[in-house]
């Protein structure tokens, strides 16, 4: 896949996993990691992208004796997963066009 | 490799970053670190989730690069930045306006049709309907300058933006009737329109695959630009113009320049009538130039397969001509007037010079 391309997949596929709730780095990996391939290094500045669009912020939170970083969706980001599911409903379309055009013409 | 030794040589290979990037990385990693040992794995394990500790530097960096980037061209804009947030909104558009009133106002924007209008309110104003979902705008005060841009998300966001192509919106800037300022409106794929505005100190219009129509307005230097699109400009008067464009015709109808009018085309003609100038440059190329009762001290016409005619504002005798085509006829004939103060010079290639003075 086009790099850019998958660079923005994964901006959703990150935003998609915070919208059960407030998640951290090392999860964040082993979730998004079922779907995409993502590794501790790539996801850095993914989250840093996401949070300077807005589209997330962060908190911290007492864990094990230590302050865990958290990543928690906002509206922006929400609003992102919905542009992200419509423009693909809109490329469906055109995909079964092409497709159909296809099959109409190998006949 | 063990956690100690992953830092240090990611750390040693982070060097560029600026120090809070770093320590930011380093709370990353070590929450990473903890976190994966909590769930049993062993510190070589968590190292070699991240890869070479040099592979992972590079991403870092990358990363940092391409924000620092983003930044720089003004694309990456969290809300929070935002100088001035729309304040109201107007049957679906969003009002912008300095947070200061300001002496000159840089926009840039894409894909949007400007139209440039006075009013009679103190500040100047930007309204449009704003897409929330593709637009980064960016609006912030510099010295006294407010810089106004609009880009469309970019990187990966949009991503199948070059299929859908992009459609243009409509912009409206509403210039107070007070203002003396400066005005540097640039845009693209989308026209270009001012009517209207006074005494503006400098103006500057810009777009491409569109045309730029400048109508009823007068400042000091004045400059409209295009590439693929026609320019028009009508009853303006002001120290100078600069009219710049490609493949597309020009026109200049009543207009009256203190100092120098320079009109460049290519591929496009040129039609001037009823202009006045300290010095009026026409040029282009594979068209004919029209003139009609132009007036000015230094007359320059030059194009090429295209003919040049019309009427000029003057005495013959005051005048050095200089009149050249390669295959057609020439009027008036090529001759030197000791002592004369004016000058018309028209060429051409593959076309007739046909010039009449007139008074």
């Amino acid at each position: 896949m086009d790099t850019q391309r998958k660079k923005g997949m994964l901006d959703v596929c990150v935003l998609a996993a915070l919208l059960e709730g407030p998640s951290y780095g090392y999860r964040l990996v082993r979730e998004v990691g079922a779907c995409m391939p993502v590794s501790e290094s790539t996801l850095y500045p993914i989250l840093k992208r996401l949070e300077t669009a807005g589209c997330l912020d962060t908190y911290r939170e007492a864990y094990n004796g230590r302050l865990r970083k958290y990543y928690r969706l906002t509206a922006q980001g929400e609003e992102r997963i919905c542009g992200f599911l419509a423009e693909w409903e809109e490329m469906e379309r055109i995909y079964q066009f092409v497709k159909e055009k296809r099959e109409g013409t190998s006949r | 490799m063990k956690q100690a030794e992953f830092l240090q040589k990611l750390f040693a290979a982070l060097e560029p970053l600026s120090a809070e990037e770093r320590e930011q990385i380093r709370e990353y990693v070590e929450e990473m670190f903890c976190d994966a040992m909590e769930q049993g794995l062993s510190e070589e394990e968590c190292a070699a989730q991240f890869g070479s500790p040099e592979q992972a530097a590079r991403e870092f960096r990358e990363g940092a690069a391409q924000r620092e980037e983003e930044r720089q061209n003004g694309l990456a804009v969290a809300g929070r930045e935002l100088a001035s947030r729309p304040e109201r909104k107007e049957g679906g558009k969003s009002l912008f306006r300095p947070d200061h009133p300001c002496t000159a106002l840089k926009l840039d924007v894409h894909n949007f049709s400007l139209h440039v209008s006075p009013w009679d309110g103190p500040e100047l104003h930007i309204l449009f309907e704003v897409n929330e979902e593709e637009d980064e705008i960016r609006s912030e005060r510099r010295g006294d300058v407010w810089v106004f841009t609009c880009f469309r998300k970019r990187r990966g966001w949009r991503m199948f933006g070059a299929l859908f192509g992009s459609r243009t919106r409509k912009m409206e800037i509403f210039v107070p009737r007070t203002f003396r300022g400066r005005l540097s409106l640039s845009t693209t794929n989308a026209r270009v329109a001012m009517e209207g505005c006074e005494a503006l100190s400098s103006l500057l219009l810009k777009t491409t695959n569109a045309s730029v129509s400048l109508q009823h307005c007068s400042g000091g230097e004045l400059c409209c630009r295009s590439s693929n699109g026609a320019l028009h400009v009508e009853d303006v008067h002001g120290d100078t113009l600069q009219a710049v464009t490609s493949n597309a015709r020009v026109e200049l109808t009543s207009c009256v320049w203190q100092g120098a009018c320079g009109v460049h085309t290519s591929n496009g003609s040129i039609s001037a009538s009823q202009v006045e100038a300290g010095s009026l440059s026409l040029q282009s190329s594979n068209a004919r130039i029209h003139v009609e009762q132009v007036r000015a001290s230094g007359i320059t016409l030059a194009t090429s397969n295209g003919s040049i005619g019309g009427t000029v504002v003057g005495d013959p005798e005051e005048y050095t001509i200089t009149t050249s085509t390669s295959n057609a006829s020439c009027s008036p004939k090529t001759r030197a007037i000791p002592g004369a103060q004016k000058a018309l010079s028209a060429s051409t290639s593959n076309g007739s010079v046909a010039l009449q003075f007139v008074s």
